[in-house]
């Protein structure tokens, strides 16, 4: 007894019988045992393995209602299971939980749990593509144990909050101990995220409508296994709707029951049917952006409010009641909710469900969901005041964009009419994606500021040693800073190709297994081909890269032609010695570099070689599509903290930024280095071209006074910025805690700015007692 | 176009600054590019900017930055006779009368302690540097504020940059004292299209207060308003300090005048004490609590009670 099982011998469905007894010593692993018994009975795997693995997670994903839920739909992430994004993709095992359970496991569940891991080892998909991959794609990226949670990775950005916590906690370690992830140039993101359902077209049609569409597809001939993995995941949505029925009653509440028994045989017909049925589409799906709300919601929304059915407080009640249960999603990286923009809808619906998305976020006041507003020229000036003044109490949404810049340059980007291009969807952090059409899975990262060190210095990172890269040349062997430019233009498209390399391979290996039937369902032409979403269903699959400190990188090159080149300040052994020093006995050069000019102070030297690294990378990323064989694959400059993770292990920087300190963030200047103003920021920003790339995001702090009191002033600034060529602003309200986080670690809010006096100054700047004093004062509202 | 020859020396005319600040939103209507500059005849006992009073540029020391390495005094002692800058047991002094602002120990070191403010800039760099936000003054009816220290004592400088201002259709602010010579007025007059005049304290506590006379201040005002221009009364308050029944009956007056188009107070608060540390003076108001919205309040209450017209808050 109690001798090892090999997981090939090991009867889950067995164990998951027995665990299904409360005491069990097996119990807590039940769902995940169940899981894996339905995948153990499908050693073929295809689409019935993936019908009858998606069915059980569904149901195993689903929590209990609590009482005063205003929505059946609480969500408990399982340890093992099946998802198209909202954990990683495809099979997942969160292999830290199933290790702490091993160890503290007794005899008895012990070989049990062995089993389920090693037979998870065997299924993983990461593994598969990272078999797959180029000798160049292996060395350079020769482990990715540090950036995932199990044995051969899963990303992160696409990980539930609770999921990826533990690893967080590591790498902010400020000791920089052992934790600390080798510096690279960037990784692959093994994952397929970014879908979005035809929310529209699901409540109009309703559980039934869809079920019905299906089979005449079914009945057409040609594609029977994929209509009956839909009809099979719309089943488990029956089934699940059964037993919310039976828990809502059990509660005590018949309106949540009844409401339940409606969508179950009806297309929704009001407000709250509707939200209810597309949570329950979104626990089948596993999606995890809620797409055009107001042009999905809106409508159900103003009959309601025409018909006297509700009063618009109740309305706001019934959103706030989905704003908490995409709050307990506990992924902020995603969880997005667009309003407004172009496109032909009914205005007045959308403009009534914009204003109350606005009063609901105010109210709810949490880190999700991410309300955005697309604003065009006819926004009303109402909406936009109530978004400030929900700013102004100190959350962080709504977030804006520009209708009238990104259409077109997303049309011209992707390489879609413009009319798709109005559809436009930027994902959790920010890349554009078009819903229920296209998939734009960022699958890649890219380290600047490390592109940059590798060309200076033959491949190497200069502190660590490190080789993260080919050597391709090196700041020794150039005369002029166009020779440099060419080592440097060497390095961005080796890694860039590679990185576009295996994004298409992700895609290859996911769809050689699964096509997210359900999902695929939504999208358009996936069930008349009968294939998933990625194995050809839709026409428009690309892929996105998400840039990191590119805009630091570009001062770095401002700099190294200014000191290195022109004033031949140094030669390039001691240059890259004190980066590999971290400046330490090179003040006088640390202080030349910083001297050179910099992005974000409307600079004419400095915003255009910004604008020529920016067209680089975009550039060189665009024109992988066709090589890799995507519809479009771009760039996006996103704010996610990756700044900071990939910032704590890349050495110094040329631009005289010190090792561990944080990458410029999203398309913005580096931290500390603007220092004109915002409006010389924004014209910076408005400098670099849109066209070529899927998003790019700027966070600006502000006092909640200039969202209120003086909104009349501010917001010609935001205006002006978006008529000069801007396209998104996220404004952050200062808030104490920040104050408070900025005097215990000034090197973490270098850019906050606050009004002391007759100046605005950098808090960090100030003198301790005055910061306290200002902390205090914004604590108290002033 | 020919180039205009007295717009062209108007161009070359250099002044000393501490500081140009865009998208700044106090300094007069609208989204604006305020430009501070160097030199005040005053010296309040509340000033925010002392850096300003000053015409000559200057060495600032945060001493809760220095590390004592003692790099500035090695640094100086290479540039002047004797080093401007020594440490001793850990203790940094610097004889800033022996200072002639080279800034040699600024570059030197290390810790940012060490910074230097006031600079020599032409009227047409300023121009070329306002002109870049033209479209945010037009989206929200800003422009160009002058503010310092006080402009007026520059007065050939302060000229060249309103009227290039003008010249490009710029709405221009002068935020001034009002000490200086009233033959000044009629020279900006046609170049400014709203003065910010600060009225600062009673005429029995002005000197005592700021250190000079009100008389050539209300002759200043008087001369603007009689050029009309329209004015914007600023007026800082420190409770207990200027905020006595006198002064406020003197701003209430003054509210009611033609030309006077609003007021605004200033509430005191101690956010500006940092740079008296910096520069080696002692804040003479260390020990006054700022005034809370309570303290506004009561203001407003009294002055309401003088019929003082159009209060705001700056
Ligand atoms: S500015 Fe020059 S003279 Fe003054 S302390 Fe520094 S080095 Fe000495
Ligand atoms: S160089 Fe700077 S840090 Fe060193 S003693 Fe002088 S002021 Fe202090």
């Amino acid at each position: 007894m109690n001798a090892p099982i090999a997981p090939a011998s090991c009867d889950f469905a067995f164990w998951a019988d027995a665990a299904a007894a409360p005491g069990h010593p097996l119990h807590a692993w039940r769902r995940e045992l169940r899981f894996s018994a339905i995948h153990q009975a499908h050693p073929v795997g295809g689409l019935e393995r993936e019908a009858a693995c998606i069915s059980c997670h569904i149901a195993n994903w689903a929590a209990p209602i609590q009482a005063g839920d205003f929505y059946a739909g609480r969500l408990d992430h399982p340890s093992i299971g099946l998802a198209s994004e909202s954990v990683s993709v495809g099979y997942y095992c969160h292999f830290p939980n199933l290790e702490r359970a091993i160890l503290a496991a007794g005899s008895e569940a012990r070989p049990v749990l062995e089993a389920l891991k090693a037979y998870w080892d065997l299924h993983d998909l990461v593994q598969q593509v990272r078999r797959r991959y180029s000798d160049a794609q292996r060395q350079t990226y020769p482990d990715n144990a540090q950036y995932s949670w199990g044995p051969g990775g899963g990303g992160l950005q696409g990980l539930p909050e609770a999921f990826i916590d533990a690893f967080v906690t590591t790498w902010r370690r400020p000791d920089g101990s052992a934790d600390t992830p080798a510096p690279q140039v960037g990784f692959p993101l093994y994952r397929i995220a970014g879908t979005v359902p035809d929310y529209a077209r699901a409540l109009s049609l309703g559980l039934p409508g869809m079920r019905a569409e299906v089979e005449a597809r079914r009945r057409q001939g040609g594609v029977d296994r994929f209509c009956a993995a839909i009809l099979a995941q719309l089943d488990a949505v029956d089934a699940l709707i059964g037993r919310y029925q039976a828990e809502a009653l059990a509660l005590g509440d018949a309106t949540l029951a009844q409401v339940l028994g409606n969508v179950r045989v009806l297309p929704p017909s009001t407000l709250r049917e509707a939200i209810q049925l597309f949570w329950l589409l979104l626990q089948a799906t596993g999606t995890l952006n809620h797409g055009r709300m107001d042009v999905w919601a809106g409508p159900f929304l103003q009959r309601d409010l025409d018909a006297g059915l509700i009063s618009e407080e109740q309305a706001v009640e019934q959103l706030l009641g989905a704003w908490r249960l995409m709050l307990a999603l506990k992924n902020s990286a995603n969880n997005r909710i667009i309003c407004l923009g172009e496109g032909d809808h009914d205005r007045r619906a959308s403009h009534t469900f914009t204003r109350l998305a606005i009063e609901a976020t105010r109210r709810h006041h949490a880190k999700a969901p991410a309300l955005t507003l697309r604003l065009t020229d006819d926004t009303p000036q109402d909406l936009i005041d109530a978004a400030l003044a929900c700013l102004a109490e100190g959350n962080t949404f709504p977030i804006f964009l520009n209708d009238r810049v990104n259409v077109d340059a997303y049309a011209t980007a992707a390489a879609i009419p413009r009319e798709l291009a109005r559809e436009y969807f930027p994902l959790g952090c920010g890349e554009y994606t078009l819903p229920y059409r296209s998939m734009n899975t960022p699958n890649g990262t890219i380290n600047m500021a490390m592109v940059l060190l590798a060309a200076m210095n033959h491949g190497c990172d200069p502190a660590s040693g490190r080789r993260v890269g080919p050597d391709l040349g090196g700041l020794d062997g150039c005369a002029t800073f166009a020779d440099f430019w060419h080592v440097f233009t060497a390095n961005v498209t080796f890694h860039v190709e590679r990185l576009a390399e295996a994004q298409a391979l992700i895609y290859q290996v996911v769809g050689a297994d699964l096509a997210f039937p359900l999902t695929s369902y939504f999208y358009h032409g996936c069930l008349e081909r009968g294939l998933g979403l990625i194995q050809g269903g839709i026409d428009h699959l690309g892929g996105t890269l998400e840039g990191y400190g590119d805009m630091g990188c570009a001062d770095g090159l401002t700099a190294l032609d200014q000191v290195f080149f022109r004033e031949r300040a140094c030669d390039a052994t001691t240059l890259i010695d004190a980066l590999r020093r971290d400046f330490a006995g090179a003040d006088a050069l640390r202080q030349r570099m910083l001297a050179a000019p910099k992005f974000g102070n409307d600079d004419d030297v400095a915003d255009a070689m910004a604008a020529r690294v920016h067209d680089l990378l975009c550039d060189t990323t665009r024109a992988q599509a066709r090589r890799v064989g995507l519809s479009s694959y771009l760039i996006v400059c996103i704010n996610n903290g990756y700044h900071y993770y990939f910032g704590r292990n890349t050495s110094a920087t040329p631009d005289g930024r010190r090792h561990g300190q944080a990458l410029s963030n999203g398309n913005g200047p580096m931290a500390g280095a603007d220092h004109c103003g915002l409006t010389a920021v924004l014209s910076s920003m408005a400098k670099l071209r849109a066209d070529h790339h899927a998003g790019a995001v700027h966070n600006v702090s502000v006092t909640p006074r200039l969202l209120t009191r003086e909104r009349a002033r501010f917001w010609p600034l935001v205006e002006t910025y978006f008529a000069l060529g801007g396209t998104q602003i996220m404004l952050t309200p200062v808030d104490p805690g920040q104050l408070e986080d900025a005097i215990a670690h000034p090197e973490r809010h270098p850019n906050l700015l606050v009004r002391v006096g007759g100046y605005s100054a950098r808090f960090v700047e100030l003198c301790p007692e005055l910061q306290r004093d200002i902390a205090t004062r914004t604590l108290h509202g002033a | 176009m020919a180039p205009d020859p007295a717009i062209d020396a108007m161009g070359r005319t250099t002044g000393t600054i501490t500081d140009l600040h865009r998208a700044a939103l106090h300094d007069g209507p609208g989204i604006r590019t305020t430009v501070f500059l160097k030199g005040c005849p005053l010296a309040c006992a509340w000033c925010h900017n002392p850096e300003t009073w000053s015409p000559r540029p200057q060495v600032l020391y945060s001493a809760w930055k220095c590390t004592s390495c003692a790099g500035c005094a090695s640094a100086c002692a290479a540039v002047s006779p004797k080093s401007c800058h020594a440490v001793a047991e850990g203790t940094h002094g610097f004889d800033r009368a022996a200072c002639t602002s080279c800034q040699t120990c600024v570059t030197a070191c290390p810790s940012g302690a060490l910074t230097a403010t006031g600079r020599s800039v032409s009227a047409a760099e300023i121009l070329a540097t306002v002109l870049r936000d033209r479209r945010y003054y037009a989206a929200s009816g800003g422009g160009l504020t002058l503010s310092g220290g006080e402009p007026q004592a520059q007065p050939a400088f302060t000229r060249a940059l309103l009227t290039l201002a003008k010249e490009a259709g710029i709405h221009t602010c002068l935020d001034t004292s009002g000490h200086a010579p009233v033959r000044i007025v009629s020279e900006l007059a046609p170049v400014t299209d709203l003065v910010l005049f600060d009225w600062k304290a009673s005429a029995t506590r002005h000197r005592e207060l700021t250190g000079v006379d009100q008389t050539a201040i209300a002759a200043q005002l008087d001369a603007w308003l009689a050029a009309g221009v329209p004015v914007r009364l600023r007026c800082p308050l420190v409770p207990g300090i200027n905020d006595d029944d006198e002064h406020l009956a003197g701003i209430a007056a003054l509210s009611r005048r033609a030309g006077i188009v609003g007021v605004d107070l200033m509430p005191y608060h101690r956010l500006g004490g940092d740079k008296w540390a910096r520069l080696g003076l002692e804040y003479p108001l260390a020990q006054v609590a700022d005034a809370g919205p309570d303290a506004v309040a009561r203001w407003r209450e009294r002055l309401q009670r003088l019929d003082a017209v159009a209060v705001g808050e700056g």
